[in-house]
């Protein structure tokens, strides 16, 4: 049952979604004034340039090929850079994808940043257009712009949500030859000099140290054909107890991608291997063990049809810890599929204990 | 203060409310443009009433709820469709959920949607939504209700000592 705060959230969140206002008054530009001129206080013009006009559009950031991101020395899991959060944010979430890595912070009040190091090819100076502001990040030339209608990976696996797109100005540098970042600040409009500010903020934050990442389990089993796409971790030693943790997304033979809303039915279908320290958590199924551990299986009954694609069958396999839990969950076109998940879950290894991160394993040992 | 001093600092409330209540960012450009270029005539009316925002957001409602032809062509869309389960407090089934609510409120009958909007992202109290929608008390109560009971909305006890507050609501 859903409570009032929950309509509350949802509006705040639609909220993010309103028109820039710059566009509004440019429509009503040549229309006759209640005053002689149309005139804006030389501040204001000033502040309004940062919002809204003077700024320039990145077309689109994700797609295309591309390689994986480089700078990582130590292999495909490996963050090209860390961040120092500043003083009252926190690292909330952190993904790396085939061709970018991201970073999510959350500060007070309700402001959400992220930071995105792109890979070879996948980004660059081509995809900024006229008017963009000079600016260095840390020694680096960059610029502060905008981007519009551009899709970038969120730190969900199903797509991001329209609302943790760029929508506001954004900072963009190019910390080695033809490789570039991108820090953003989400909020609402209104909010946009604070946007810019937190967004210079977060990029000035960043260091190029490489850091690989940590995972609670080692897979050693895919699907034929299938391959691991994207990671996701929380926050550096906040194992959050609402929080799905180490989220490994595992695509089928001909995916392309998950960087945009699904538009064919093989992009849709996905594998996601998940960690939780929820200990409420109870999945239902049927019972099983799995290398001595307490399982259940799960599935629908039926193939569902989602966002008007091809018939698919979500199916997981979810396996108690001593006070966490690991689930594999699928949607695929086979409606068997959930051998294949038992298949993945009796070829993963756990780290030695899964609730201390220190004890995770090297990703790049850990992940195929 | 003039329409470009308000629109300075007050557009983008106003762009955001619209928003809200139309539940598409396009459509609230598209209602508020209009607005706007009906209060660009009478701006000298609107500039001498006690709030000014009070007016242009009750122009936006308007314009919402009479603009029937346009919006017959619009509906707002889910970018993502996904099924919804109990996976406990994982935050991305909150984020799907939240998806969901606003594609319920989307299918809201308009009237129903602006009274949750003016109620719960407004703050306004059931007296202000009579005022500013032009019905009675039973019917701003009544859409409510509905609208509250379409989304499968658990009602928050009100306390008892604010019952006799104009902010209190009673459903």
């Amino acid at each position: 049952m859903r409570t009032e705060d929950d309509i509350r959230a949802a509006l705040r969140t639609l909220e993010r979604a309103a028109p820039d206002a710059h566009d509004v008054l440019a429509s009503l530009d040549g229309r006759p004034r209640p005053v002689s001129r149309w005139r804006v206080p030389v501040a204001a013009v000033a502040a309004m340039t940062i919002a809204f006009a003077g700024v320039p559009l990145i077309k689109a950031i994700s797609g295309g090929g591309g390689t994986a991101p480089e700078g990582a020395p130590g292999g495909r899991w490996t963050y090209s850079f860390t961040i120092a959060p500043p003083v009252g944010w926190k690292v909330y979430n952190q993904h790396i994808d085939k061709n970018s890595q991201s970073v999510s912070l959350f500060g007070p009040p309700y402001r959400q940043c992220i930071v995105t190091s792109f890979g070879k090819g996948t980004f660059g100076a081509d995809r900024l257009v006229a008017g963009r502001e000079p600016m260095t990040v840390n020694g680096h030339p960059g610029f502060v712009g905008s981007v519009r209608g551009v899709e970038l990976r969120g730190d969900k696996g199903l797509g991001q949500p329209s609302y943790l797109r760029p929508t506001g100005p954004v900072v963009v540098w190019e910390y080695a030859p033809d490789l570039w970042r991108l820090s953003y600040c989400i909020g609402s409009p209104g909010d946009r000099s604070r946007q810019l500010a937190d967004g210079i903020l977060m990029a000035r934050a960043v260091r190029d140290v490489p850091r690989a990442v940590r995972t609670p389990y080692k897979v050693g089993y895919l699907p034929d054909g299938w391959r691991t796409r994207t990671f996701g971790e929380p926050g550096a030693g906040s194992v959050d107890a609402s929080q799905s943790a180490a989220l490994l997304t595992i695509l089928p033979p001909g995916s392309k991608d998950m960087l945009r809303i699904p538009t064919a039915p093989m992009e849709y279908q996905h594998i996601n291997i998940s960690f939780r320290d929820t200990p409420g958590f109870q999945p239902t199924g049927r019972r099983v063990t799995i290398n001595g551990l307490p399982a259940w299986l799960s599935r629908d009954a039926k193939p569902g049809t989602r966002g008007g694609h091809t018939p698919s069958t979500w199916s997981g396999v979810f396996i108690k810890g001593n006070g966490f839990w690991i689930s594999i969950e699928a949607v695929a076109a086979d409606p068997s599929f959930t051998t294949e998940l038992v298949r993945i879950a009796q070829h993963l290894t756990l780290a030695p204990n899964p609730l201390d991160v220190s004890t995770w394993f090297d990703g790049n040992s850990a992940i195929p | 203060m003039t329409f470009d001093d308000w629109a300075i600092t007050r557009l983008d409330p106003l762009l955001r409310f619209a928003t809200v209540l139309c539940g598409s960012g396009s459509l609230a450009e598209d209602v508020v443009q209009d607005v706007l270029i009906k209060a660009l005539g009478r701006w000298d009316t609107i500039q001498a009433a006690d709030r000014p925002d009070s007016y242009l957001r009750r122009m936006v409602v308007n314009e919402y709820l009479s603009w029937r032809r346009k919006w017959s062509r619009i509906v707002p869309q889910l970018e993502v469709e996904v099924h919804v389960r109990d996976h406990g407090a994982d935050p991305a089934i909150e984020v799907v959920d939240r998806d969901q609510i606003i594609a319920e409120l989307a299918k809201l009958p308009r009237r129903q949607r602006a009274v949750l909007v003016l109620r719960y992202y407004c703050g306004y109290s059931d007296a202000e939504i009579v005022d500013l929608m032009g019905c009675s008390p039973s019917t701003v109560r009544s859409y409510a209700s509905r609208a509250l009971a379409a989304l499968r909305v658990e009602l928050t006890p009100a306390p008892e000592s604010s019952s006799s507050e104009g902010a209190s609501h009673a459903y």
